[in-house]
């Protein structure tokens, strides 16, 4: 009997390490807060301006001056990463707020009025989806012409529909469930219905979704501003200082290394929370 | 009180309900037997308003539901509400009890029932009285959902069914997911609000006895036709239809 209890006890315990201590998501969550505050404070931080070009001292080792060396102008790698970043994560905060206020509200109507609106939205979707998001939102950017507004829009182009379909999905399946049924016999308007009964139920999926796509989307700007189709020379970002590192690959890979190590760490901690926020909501459709 | 006459549906090409034709005088209740599948709950969807049906015409008090729209329409229809299966489905888990309960009241400002009438514009002590009227502790107002047990949600279901004074209650089988015990206890509830208000129930259920202690009247649905139609008293009589008799000999038998 008694070792019995032990080992209930044991198991509930370890069941509780496992399921409420969430290292890796912690992690992420530390990592993603120490860039956030850097790109807040960086201004105040930086050693050296991140425009001003300085020939003599062009491809320098790291130094006192420099911590991280200077790139094929002579500008500091260190302040350009730090200043860089936020174009990237501004970018990709204003992008992924965007995407969700587009897509939750689109998602909803779709969902629950259904008929052409509905018909019309996934048609229009399925449109969208049939290319690879990547090539697409390259097609786009390259259409409307280089520049950060621009890259903005392709990318949220190519980014509400995840959201639209997700929440229309979920709007599907809760739309015939008894208590929304009960609401509409219940005298409430369909206005009432969507924003009370159903937006709480889309919030926490949404949430996950979008942390698990801050990754994907800072890749997508990244890789445009590779491409030179988003942030223009000579401002600093982390995409576009890849690209000025490339020619120096084989002689000086640090170049490219410390913008990919940036991209790398952020990517990697947003998946690290969205992980642990999706294990922490329950929700099982992402 | 109400009157449903010659009422056919079909989703795509399955007919669902055909040339279904019921009264109901006002305070009686009729309950609505039949197997699965016998379009039971199409006939409550229909009544309540959530399904459009494709021929014929439900009546209450003299208003043809079909005839109105827009804010005629949202009237006319507080005036039945329903009480469902599933307690967990029927109410929002992201709300609190009292939110839940009072959302009808919310909805009809202009109505008044006379037990709320001196905390008409408190929403909690509104669900306060509700709860204490379906025999709940106050202490749970503040609670969500899936902190209650099905019995207690069942109540609350009840509670917000009747927090707009209905003249008709519509009960698609309210007690058939729960315990025994606790059915009991629903339908000695339903009783006393009946009692009440002088609600009629149209207390739809596959279970004879319950509907026999319910109703003063029950129907026989079968493959969306109304096979029969008797006094609860008479169910035993000999002019029952087969149909009847079967499920009669069914019910004796468990």
């Amino acid at each position: 009997m008694k070792t019995a209890y032990a080992l209930l006890m044991r198991s509930s315990f370890s069941r509780f390490k496992v399921k409420r201590y969430k290292p890796l998501a912690l992690i992420g969550f530390i990592g993603l807060a120490v860039i956030v505050l850097l790109t807040i404070i960086g201004p105040f931080i930086v050693p050296n301006d991140p425009f001003t070009a300085n020939m003599a001292e062009r491809l320098a080792a790291p130094s006192l001056s420099y911590p991280l060396g200077t790139d094929h102008m002579g500008r500091c790698i260190f302040s350009r990463l730090v200043i860089g970043s936020q174009t990237t994560l501004g970018i990709t905060a204003i992008v992924v707020a965007t995407v969700i206020l587009i897509g939750i509200p689109l998602g909803l109507l779709s969902g629950y009025i259904g008929g052409r609106f509905d018909s019309f939205m996934m048609r229009m979707a399925d449109g969208f989806i049939a290319l690879p998001e990547f090539i697409l939102a390259i097609a786009i950017a390259g259409f409307l012409g280089p520049s950060l507004f621009n890259l903005m829009i392709a990318v949220v182009l190519v980014k509400w529909i995840s959201y639209t379909r997700v929440v229309r999905s979920i709007v599907l399946s809760e739309r015939e469930k008894e208590y929304i049924l009960a609401a509409r016999v219940g005298g409430s308007s369909t206005w009432r219905i969507i924003t009370k009964h159903l937006l709480p139920q889309v919030i926490s999926p949404v949430l996950v979704l979008a942390t698990l796509d801050i990754g994907k989307v800072i890749l997508i700007i990244s890789s445009l501003s590779y491409l030179g189709l988003g942030a223009q020379p000579p401002a600093p970002e982390w995409g576009a200082m890849l690209n000025d590192g490339r020619p120096y690959f084989q002689t000086i890979p640090e170049l490219m290394i410390y913008p990919g190590m940036a991209i790398f760490l952020v990517v990697l901690s947003c998946n690290l929370i969205g992980e642990g926020l999706r294990d922490k909501l329950d929700v099982k459709s992402i | 009180m109400l009157q449903v006459k010659q009422v056919s549906k079909s989703y795509q090409s399955n007919s669902v309900l055909t040339d279904v034709s019921f009264q109901m005088k006002q305070g009686e209740s009729l309950g609505l037997i039949g197997e699965s599948g016998s379009g039971k709950s199409t006939v409550a969807k229909l009544i309540v308003g959530l399904e459009q049906l494709d021929e014929g015409q439900i009546i209450l008090n003299g208003i043809d539901f079909q005839s109105l729209k827009g804010s005629k329409l949202r009237k006319a229809r507080r005036h039945v509400q329903i009480v469902f299966q599933d307690p967990m489905a029927s109410l929002n888990p992201k709300l609190r009890i009292w939110k839940s309960i009072v959302e009808p009241l919310e909805n009809y400002p202009e109505v008044v029932p006379v037990f709320l009438k001196d905390v008409r514009n408190d929403g909690k002590k509104m669900a306060g009285i509700l709860l204490e009227k379906v025999g709940l502790p106050i202490s749970l107002l503040d609670r969500y959902p899936h902190q209650l047990s099905g019995g207690q949600l069942q109540r609350v279901a009840i509670a917000r069914g009747i927090s707009l004074q209905p003249k008709l209650l519509v009960c698609d089988e309210p007690t058939s997911s729960l315990d025994v015990s606790i059915q009991a206890q629903i339908l000695n509830l339903l009783g006393d609000l009946k009692r009440e208000f002088g609600m009629s129930y149209l207390y739809i259920s596959h279970d004879m006895a319950t509907v026999r202690y319910m109703c003063e009247r029950i129907a026989v649905l079968k493959e969306g036709v109304l096979v029969d139609s008797f006094l609860s008293d008479d169910l035993f009589s000999e002019t029952r239809h087969c149909y009847t008799k079967l499920l009669v000999d069914a019910a004796l038998e468990n």
